[in-house]
């Protein structure tokens, strides 16, 4: 299994057609899109088999696409450090469906689940811990979605009389006239 | 009867003792300490806020590390001044139009900014000279 | 023993171990001993992501060498490389050996700074301050040769400007003054104290280590042979000899000298790459003479409007003095990327703390977190 092609196609051949969706290859990686259902059995035939021992979980980020109408593309990004080689799984879901935790399956999904969760409002299920990790609530929602303003909805302030911290909704500031700034926002 | 004493009042005393043995808590928030600090500038870090005079915060405050900032505040004692190092705790700097960071000066009143990103030396001299000239 | 109503919690903020930022760590002790370690991270998250989706390719560059104050071309470099890659830019060769160069010298600084970090959370503040001197000579000579501040130095296509004259000559110089620093360094460190204190303290064996998502030296000194330089090379790695140190120890003490046998190796590869060196551009895109006008303008342009991303994604890792850090960047046509995210290094390590912890004596939990390595910055994004 010398070339990426083949490699693909001996991973498509141990599951049903339906479950591995997609392949592709692009920079000398593998991209396979599955399908919601087959996610933990597909990681864990990948970190299982000898011909793959992808034995190291790598990341896991996720995409948000607000015009779809499976808005979320979840990546995982698999490492064979045996093999020298990188695999990178993709897997569509909506808002209200819950994903199955990879914390069975790689011990350190755990925090990136955490992580997604609370910036993409992408929810899990079978997951040990589904605490904030890096931000707080008065955040007021999920910023790495397209719609979350990128100055955030609220503002923290200390108020010293009462002795306690304020977050009220952030007015819209004036445009400010930075010429990069604008002429970077002209192709959004 | 030798004059070897002198009579002062303990609050004076104590301000005296304060204002010429400082020491600075630092919070690395962000990504200035490094290059210039509190060391360069020749005051005495500690790590315990009961006992610092300057709480010194370098970087982009978020919000989660606000009612850090806050308490760390609180609980050094009177009178105690803060410093608010480089760009990003100042007025956001890099990070002013992020979701996540909010400005030094809306959580502690702030005493004096030292600008840059990243600050020089100089500059963190040139900040502290300003706020022993302030007297506190 | 481990009854719930015997046992206690102990904070352990604002920074567990010296120079590694903001961070709460929440201990349950059973007498002495840790047994359970939750770790609160987030402190510095300053939304860099979130950031990076609204800047062009040009401008994305500061950011990402925001990432972490020690290591400025960690995120930048992982960046660049990217975008170039997405692009199908086509780096000139002297780019990539000034930014491999760079990267070796960096490299050396931050690991000098871990190990002096790890020597002050043992008690031993003369070593720290040796290492601190040492790094802050490797920033300068960072700053002298690139003529820029420390940051802020690589753009997509290849470097800003090109390395000081005689640069060659200054590195040199600073090569021969490595080894009797590092010499002392270690007959600093090394004693003892030092061993009672590391050896054996904070074990992660290789398949732990492994299933934790452990990288760099992390990794190697539980014994795991994984380098990305060596692995996978990247700009001008595929040139040099990289080699791949492995310790089996899987404790603070193995981590300890994976760091300092990272050193040498940067020393030997900036060695190898010196003599390497070779004439021509340092960008892909010839910058304009920006003494006319016209000329000036198309620059202004050239920066202004950035590279167009095409549609596709892509992930470029780097190795770190953290470990490995990626940057996984999709574009959608436009110049600014429709999604850009950070793979960190030290995120794996913050959540390996827990597993790692337990068991150990609360005293220990300091050099535990500073033998990782790890940088708050650099974990919370």
């Amino acid at each position: 299994m010398e070339s990426l092609d083949d490699f693909g196609q001996y991973v498509s051949l141990h599951f049903a057609k339906q479950d591995i969706v997609g392949r592709e290859k692009a920079f000398g990686c593998l991209t396979l899109t599955v399908l919601r259902a087959a996610l933990v059995r597909t990681v864990s035939f990948l970190r299982d088999d000898a011909a793959c021992r992808f034995t190291q979980l790598t990341d896991i980020t996720a995409v948000h696409y607000p015009n779809r109408a499976e808005e979320f593309v979840l990546l995982y990004r698999l490492t064979s450090p045996m093999l020298n080689r990188r695999i990178c799984l993709k897997m569509q879901t909506a808002r209200d469906v819950a994903v199955a935790s990879l914390g069975g399956v790689f011990p350190n999904a755990v925090w990136y689940e955490r992580e997604i969760r609370e910036m993409f409002g992408v929810s899990f299920e079978n997951h040990p811990d589904l605490r904030r990790l890096l931000i707080d609530e008065s955040v007021g929602g999920f910023p790495l979605r397209k719609d979350f303003p990128k100055a955030g909805k609220n503002k923290l302030s200390y108020d010293e009389k009462t002795e306690s911290f304020v977050v009220s909704e952030k007015q819209p500031e004036p445009q400010k006239n930075l010429i990069a700034l604008n002429l970077a926002g002209e192709s959004e | 009867m030798e004059m070897n004493f002198f009579a002062a009042s303990l609050e004076k005393l104590s301000a005296w003792a304060q204002k010429n043995a400082i020491a600075a808590m630092p919070l690395p928030l962000g990504c200035c300490l490094g290059e210039s600090g509190a060391v360069q500038a020749g005051i005495p870090v500690c790590y315990n806020p009961r006992q610092a005079d300057i709480l010194v915060v370098a970087g982009a405050v978020s919000f989660k590390a606000a009612p850090v900032v806050r308490r760390v505040y609180d609980m050094m004692p009177a009178p105690k001044a803060v410093v608010s190092v480089g760009n990003c705790a100042l007025n956001g700097g890099l990070f002013a139009d992020s979701y996540a960071v909010v400005r030094l000066a809306d959580i502690v009143p702030v005493d004096c900014f030292v600008k840059g990103c990243p600050p020089t030396a100089a500059d963190f001299a040139a900040a502290l000279a300003d706020l022993k000239g302030k007297g506190r | 023993m481990t009854d719930i109503a015997e046992t206690s919690f102990v904070n352990i903020a604002p920074e567990p171990a010296t120079g590694m930022g903001i961070c709460r760590l929440v201990a349950q002790l059973d007498g002495e001993k840790v047994v359970r370690l939750d770790s609160h991270i987030g402190f510095s998250h300053r939304g860099i992501e979130k950031m990076l989706e609204s800047v062009n390719t040009a401008q994305a560059l500061v950011w990402c060498d925001k990432l972490c104050r020690t290591v400025p071309f960690a995120g930048g470099h992982a960046f660049v490389l990217a975008a170039e890659k997405l692009a199908g830019v086509n780096v000139p060769k002297r780019a990539k050996q000034i930014r491999t160069l760079l990267s070796e010298i960096v490299r050396v600084s931050a690991l000098l700074t871990m190990t002096g970090n790890l020597a002050r959370d043992t008690g031993n503040a003369a070593a720290g301050a040796i290492a601190a001197q040492a790094a802050v000579r490797t920033t300068a000579l960072c700053r002298a040769v690139t003529r820029y501040p420390f940051g802020t130095y690589f753009r997509v296509g290849g470097v800003a400007v090109d390395l000081a004259d005689g640069f060659q000559d200054r590195v040199s110089e600073w090569m021969s003054e490595m080894p009797p620093v590092l010499d002392e360094l270690k007959s600093l460190i090394d004693n003892g104290i030092f061993r009672s204190r590391t050896k054996g303290i904070g074990f992660i064996g290789a398949d732990a280590a492994l299933a934790a998502g452990l990288t760099g030296d992390n990794a190697r000194a539980s014994g795991l042979k994984r380098d990305v330089r060596a692995d996978e090379p990247y700009d001008a790695y595929s040139d040099v000899e990289v080699t791949v140190p492995v310790a089996n120890g899987g404790d603070c003490y193995a981590r300890y000298e994976m760091r300092i046998d990272g050193i040498y190796n940067a020393l030997k590869l900036i060695d190898q790459l010196l003599p390497q060196f070779a004439a021509g551009e340092i960008n892909a895109f010839k910058r304009p003479e920006t003494t006319t006008l016209t000329g000036l303008s198309t620059h202004f342009e050239n920066v202004v409007k950035g590279l167009l991303l095409p549609e596709g994604d892509v992930y470029a890792a780097v190795e770190t003095p953290f470990g490995e850090t990626g940057v996984y960047l999709q574009g959608d046509g436009s110049p600014v990327p429709y999604r850009c995210h950070i793979r960190s290094a030290g995120f794996p390590a913050m959540q390996a703390l827990a597993k790692i912890a337990v068991g150990a004596d609360l005293l220990d939990i300091r050099p535990i977190v500073s033998s990782l390595g790890v940088l708050m910055t650099e974990v919370d994004r």
